[in-house]
């Protein structure tokens, strides 16, 4: 499933407007495919992590979690949560010239439909 | 030059299990590493008292107190410290529920070697992950009083600076008396009164230098008293409710138009299909409104089933947005966006208060 999801990110994810994403697993381990030298692996993961814990969070507190997005003053980070537990994360910039928030329901979409087989 | 030292406070009922961590830690840390060690709740709050601790490491499962009040308790009376949970219970919900009481790290505790080293690690890595000074962009349940109110009653010895959008104060306090206050071209107690009648701002406490000049002789309880009698006559005086937090009649779905305004609250955003600012067959409808101040106290509140628990989301979230941006250019958080196919939820943080709505959608009749 992680090599299938490292390939999928590498491949499906280097749309224009896409600064960087990953993907965090209930294990704890996560996989990051940066587009922008401007993020660099190591505080993408931490990003990582406090997605994973918000989405927890949100759990505990009975919020509607499907999806979520963060607004940051450069950039949007939009989250999903799959049936089991792995969660996707991407940043996008904010730019509405270089950035079509519909390619997230795209990428949200197949994300949630990669199974164990090699995603088309 | 010296490297700063870092101090950490283990809290956890097994004293052999302490003694073992103590010098593990201590080893780890070639020395750099201050380890305290407490048995129990009330011992491990005198040492916070006593000491400036940079890490606090407790077991929640611990007799006499409830392990979540207890953390709870210690992220409302010291917000600045960095909190990690060390237990044996490690399932999901809990995990979950320390994360929504102030821990910012969840660990198990070791059982062989590398387990240790690892633990070490972690634990380094969040002292190096301090939050930026003072309590800006972070909602605190803990109000410049409580803050002052613990100096005092620790006779410490500390510099307040208080500011606002509008002013720049300080409060000196040496030996837990307070000596001097000072903002703008007032001094003394009318400056005390002043920067304590803030209802919004922030506050960094600093190590003591001496004041210009030492203009307060009174005692501490009597000048915080005076103080709160002020700020509650000035409320008194104003509105409850600012004009920017009253909803035009939350029981009714408000206008389209409205709707946008206030759940759309940068209207260059363009959002995607699956986080409408606004829908054509559906109308939002507000379920709850919550609106606190930075200090976690509520200015405002409809419907709010649990606003205790809202308030601690909004502090999750305060830390987590922060957290997430160190490293990354993507600037201040502005707000959070909680989507479902019936259920839209949005939050916003800003320096001085905090909102938090959820909202439902109607479809719409034609």
């Amino acid at each position: 499933m992680k090599d299938i999801l490292q390939r999928w990110l590498a491949e499906r994810t280097q749309v224009t407007g896409v600064l960087a994403c990953g993907v965090r697993f209930p294990d704890k381990t996560s996989l990051t495919q940066t587009w922008s030298k401007e993020f660099p692996p190591e505080p993408l993961e931490h990003a990582w992590r406090c997605v994973s814990d918000t989405f927890q969070v949100l759990k505990i507190n009975f919020f509607p979690n499907e999806q979520i997005r963060w607004v940051y003053e450069n950039a949007y980070l939009y989250c999903g949560r799959r049936y089991d537990g792995v969660c996707l994360a991407i940043f996008t910039s904010k730019d509405p010239e270089v950035f079509d928030p519909e390619i997230i329901e795209k990428l949200m979409a197949e994300f949630r439909a990669i199974s164990g087989e090699t995603p088309k | 030059m010296a490297t700063k030292r870092t101090t950490v406070l283990f809290v956890d009922d097994d004293a052999g299990f302490l003694e073992v961590v103590r010098n593990l830690m201590v080893a780890y840390s070639e020395g750099q590493w201050d380890v305290f060690v407490a048995t129990d709740a009330a011992k491990g709050l005198t040492i916070l008292r006593d000491k400036e601790v940079d890490l606090l490491v407790i077991d929640v499962h611990m007799p006499v107190m409830d392990g979540l009040q207890f953390l709870g308790l210690l992220h409302r009376r010291y917000p600045s410290i960095s909190k990690a949970v060390l237990t044996g219970d490690s399932s999901e919900p809990y995990r979950a529920a320390c994360l929504s009481n102030g821990a910012e790290l969840f660990l198990q505790k070791p059982t062989s070697p590398d387990g240790w080293q690892s633990l070490f690690v972690a634990l380094n890595e969040l002292v190096k992950f301090q939050p930026e000074e003072g309590f800006r962009g972070v909602l605190r349940r803990v109000s410049l009083q409580d803050v002052l109110q613990m100096e005092c009653l620790a006779r410490s010895s500390s510099l307040m600076e208080i500011s606002d959008a509008e002013m720049q104060g300080s409060i000196y306090v040496r030996d837990g008396q307070i000596i001097h206050a000072q903002v703008g071209d007032l001094a003394g107690e009318d400056a005390f009164n002043r920067l304590m009648s803030l209802s919004g701002g922030k506050f960094n406490l600093k190590p003591f230098a001496e004041p210009p000049v030492n203009t307060i002789s009174g005692s501490w309880e009597f000048l915080l008293m005076e103080a709160a009698r002020k700020r509650d006559e000035a409320q008194e005086s104003e509105s409850q409710l600012p004009d920017w937090a009253a909803p035009a009649d939350p029981g009714i779905a408000l206008p389209a138009a409205e709707q946008e305004m206030f759940l759309v609250m940068e209207n260059r955003d363009r959002a995607p299909k699956s986080i409408p600012a606004a829908d054509e067959k559906f109308r939002p409808t507000i379920d709850e409104v919550l609106i606190c101040s930075s200090q976690g106290d509520v200015l405002y509140e409809w419907q709010c089933a649990d606003a205790n628990a809202r308030i601690r989301f909004l502090q999750f979230l305060s830390q987590k947005s922060w957290q997430m941006r160190q490293g990354l250019p993507i600037g201040y958080f502005q707000r959070l966006e909680i989507e479902s196919p019936k259920n839209r939820i949005v939050t916003r943080i800003d320096p001085d208060r905090a909102l938090f709505v959820r909202t439902s959608r109607t479809p719409l009749e034609f």
